[in-house]
């Protein structure tokens, strides 16, 4: 009996202090505040919910000295990507729970976030001088980053705002043998055209090689394939909304995936590959080219996996029929969920977090890549990156578009449209697949009527 | 009334230990009628627990399912369930996806029960006569069932690579011609229904060996005196008094072979394209990753009502004969 008093004695004590922490913070929050200062919300405690990414490992053990600056308090919570996003939808649909700062993927969870206004915008605290250090400096962010952040880069179309800010970037480029492209004297493609007649020529005449390896598995391929559409003068959507994906510019990059596959690439055996495969045969010698992601850039300069090191060339992705080389952008970002009650301590996290210094640090010590051009122009970055990734990525990271069609019902889309890649690379008839595949998306996103 | 159970028994004598010094008017009266409401109601309170885990678990969901399936949903709140009466099952009937999973998962059934039951009684039969080595055959004939289900498809995946897996090096090797496997349309799912066998065929050996083995000896004696050889003895005496026992086994193998999930969704993930993706894997896609709750639950009821039907008539083909 006496047991129990005291553990009852004990959590009353703790749920006091609970208590104690969120009036402190109450308080801080009505003082006047005149000019900008790190220490202006000194006291607040904040709940970060983060996903276990590389970025989320680096910055863990720096927290502290944001805590030394500000005095505000961080509870970071960590889950593996898959629990993180259930868990983020769970508290933000029931509406109970206190989110300070989140981190999301724009590209994949904007439309829904957008259209649930689940996101304080962030404007607000980037034109307010009395909450933003005068040397955050928003123009420094490569544009294809922040406008992965804009609200009108998603559907449903309305307002314009920011719903973040990205702290890290994923690129394309097209990487290629440079030792295999000088024996066989042949020239880093400018054009997709001239790409597709390099990947045939190595597949027919270099041993045990062939031209290039992308992804072709279904959904999985939308992603890769969607800066082909770009490139080729197409978009998801039509300015009225509306799917576009049997236009004469998504037909061209349909079928010179297709292509692709068939001549230059492992055939029809393309349909079975995700990134895994396309990163395994190009690490291993098997391919002269790679259309995908430059951050794989470390499974190949790494001596233990790979049998290419020093060996790959980075070039930006080659132009379409109408001159446009218009890669893809996977962004992850902090946003300030509605739930929160303490937006500006929030905001001095994620200000502190994108911060020029910050940026640089966790590009320069831990090859996170970021958002910022002073951090992609720091000469010291030359060290650890080859110098052709650097200049063709922030090339790319100015014009780049998010690789997910920008609509809520985005796994099913991915489907739709990954099942016209299949057919394109089993050589069947595009075009009528393209055409079905138009008004099934067009279902799936609730405008059969509207869109026939 | 029905039998007082032992447990309330139990549970009274000790109440009347614990309060036996206390014990007023008031609570000999009021102990004497929860017991009494106890004896009384005995068969509602001792099954209680099981009926509210039934509907709870059971039969709320199929409820759920059966009111969903009129309405479109994603399961979302701001936007909620919009009533569109049949709709998702004139979509159902205009979805090419879906006929195309339908004939998939007749297909993995229909091929899949026919090589695995032959195969399963032919191999049953085998290992029924002695010879050396035998127990150790019927043990590793075993191991398949043993293994975990998504490592087993994942390791097939492996060896089913076109150009980096075993088994078209060794087709090679034969100098036969290679084949594309999993990542063709036309040999995804024979490649599927060749895990499944792999996998599933020891469950009918296990289930046929054990009846042979319970079987009557006479007869067989009878059969002999007559003049019976070999191949009569197995189609006109084992075959029909095995039926029942071989029956029981497929019936286990359709339920499990319309249900294909774990062998599919580790090998080919229902592609390339669509072509081996079945009903189950379909109407997880629908409803927990596209959130098309509703006609999630219309491809529900079809699914359940294809299950009902096979298991029905199977089920009948075990009656007509038995021992």
């Amino acid at each position: 009996m006496k047991k129990t008093m005291y553990l009852v004695i004990v959590l009353l004590f703790f749920a006091g202090l609970l208590f104690a922490g969120g009036q402190k913070a109450g308080e801080a929050e009505a003082a006047a505040i005149t000019e900008f200062g790190w220490r202006n919300y000194e006291g607040t405690t904040i709940r970060v919910l983060a996903n276990r990414h590389p970025w989320t490992n680096a910055v863990e053990p720096l927290i502290s000295e944001f805590t030394e600056l500000t005095g505000i308090k961080v509870n970071l919570e960590v889950y593996p990507e898959d629990q993180f996003r259930s868990k983020r939808a769970v508290e933000l649909i029931s509406g109970v729970a206190e989110i300070d700062v989140t981190m999301l993927m724009p590209m994949q969870g904007g439309p829904r976030w957008i259209s649930e206004k689940w996101a304080v915008p962030i404007d607000k605290f980037l034109d307010n001088p009395l909450v933003t250090s005068p040397d955050y400096d928003r123009d420094d962010f490569l544009g294809a980053a922040l406008d992965s952040e804009m609200s009108t880069t998603y559907e449903p179309k309305g307002e314009a705002y920011l719903l973040g800010i990205p702290i890290t970037v994923e690129n394309q480029a097209l990487m290629y043998r440079k030792d295999v492209f000088e024996k066989y004297n042949l020239s880093v493609p400018k054009t997709v055209e001239e790409m597709y007649e390099t990947a045939k020529f190595v597949n027919e005449n270099v041993p045990d090689m062939v031209g290039i390896v992308m992804r072709g598995k279904r959904a999985a391929a939308t992603s890769q394939w969607s800066s082909m559409l770009y490139t080729y003068g197409g978009s998801w959507l039509d300015d009225n909304g509306c799917p576009a994906i049997d236009t004469p510019e998504a037909l061209g990059a349909f079928n010179m995936w297709g292509k692709l596959a068939r001549d230059g690439s492992v055939g029809q055996e393309l349909v079975a590959y995700h990134w895994y495969e396309t990163t395994t045969d190009f690490s291993q010698g098997r391919a002269a080219m790679h259309w995908g992601p430059c951050n794989f850039n470390a499974i190949y300069e790494n001596p233990e996996s790979s049998k290419v090191v020093g060996k790959v060339g980075y070039a930006r992705i080659p132009q379409g029929p109408k001159g446009d080389s218009i890669p893809y952008i996977g962004t992850w970002g902090l946003s300030i969920p509605y739930l929160s009650k303490s937006h500006e301590a929030a905001w001095y996290f994620i200000q502190w977090a994108t911060s020029k210094d910050m940026v640089k640090r966790l590009m320069l010590e831990h090859m996170i890549l970021g958002g910022r051009k002073s951090a992609w122009q720091d000469p010291q970055l030359e060290k650890y990156l080859p110098k052709d990734l650097i200049e063709s990525s922030i090339a790319s990271l100015e014009v780049a578009k998010p690789f997910n069609p920008p609509v809520i019902q985005i796994s099913e889309v991915r489907d739709i449209v990954g099942s016209v890649i299949v057919t394109a690379i089993q050589g069947g008839d595009v075009e009528a697949a393209a055409k079905e595949a138009n008004r099934l998306f067009a279902e799936a996103i609730g405008k059969g009527d509207e869109c026939r | 009334m029905g039998p007082f159970p032992a447990f309330l028994y139990l549970f009274n004598s000790s109440q009347y230990i614990c309060f036996q010094d206390s014990m007023t008017k008031r609570n000999v009266k009021s102990r004497v009628s929860i017991q009494k409401f106890l004896e009384d109601k005995a068969s509602i309170v001792m099954t209680a627990p099981a009926v509210v885990f039934m509907a709870v678990m059971i039969v709320f969901p199929i409820g759920f399912t059966l009111y969903i399936m009129f309405f479109r949903w994603s399961g979302g709140v701001i936007n909620p369930p919009q009533f569109i009466g049949l709709g998702n099952f004139i979509n159902l009937i205009k979805d090419p996806r879906f006929s195309n999973a339908l004939f998939v998962t007749i297909y993995i059934t229909s091929v899949g029960l026919v090589l695995q039951t032959v195969l399963g009684t032919g191999i049953a039969l085998l290992l029924n006569e002695s010879f050396v080595g035998r127990k150790v055959i019927r043990a590793f004939l075993l191991l398949p069932m043993m293994a975990t289900w998504v490592a087993t498809a994942l390791v097939w995946r492996w060896m089913m690579y076109p150009r980096l897996g075993v088994l078209n090096f060794f087709l090679e090797k034969l100098g036969l011609p290679t084949l594309l496997w999993l990542s063709a349309n036309a040999t995804a799912v024979p490649s599927i229904i060749l895990i499944d066998t792999w996998q599933w065929t020891p469950l009918i050996i296990v289930i046929v060996l054990a009846g042979i083995q319970s079987l009557p000896k006479e007869p067989y004696e009878s059969a002999k005196i007559d003049g019976a050889h070999g191949w009569q003895i197995l189609f006109r005496i084992t075959l029909p008094m095995l039926r029942p026992v071989i029956v029981t086994a497929m019936i286990l193998r359709t339920v499990d072979l319309i249900k294909t999930f774990d062998v599919i969704m580790s090998a080919s993930q229902g592609g390339p394209g669509y072509s081996s993706e079945n009903l189950n894997i379909y109407i997880y896609n629908t409803g927990l990753f596209y959130f098309r709750i509703g006609y999630s639950g219309a491809l529900l009821l079809i699914y359940f009502l294809i299950i009902l039907i096979v298991t029905y008539t199977l089920s009948k083909q075990k009656g007509e004969i038995s021992f």
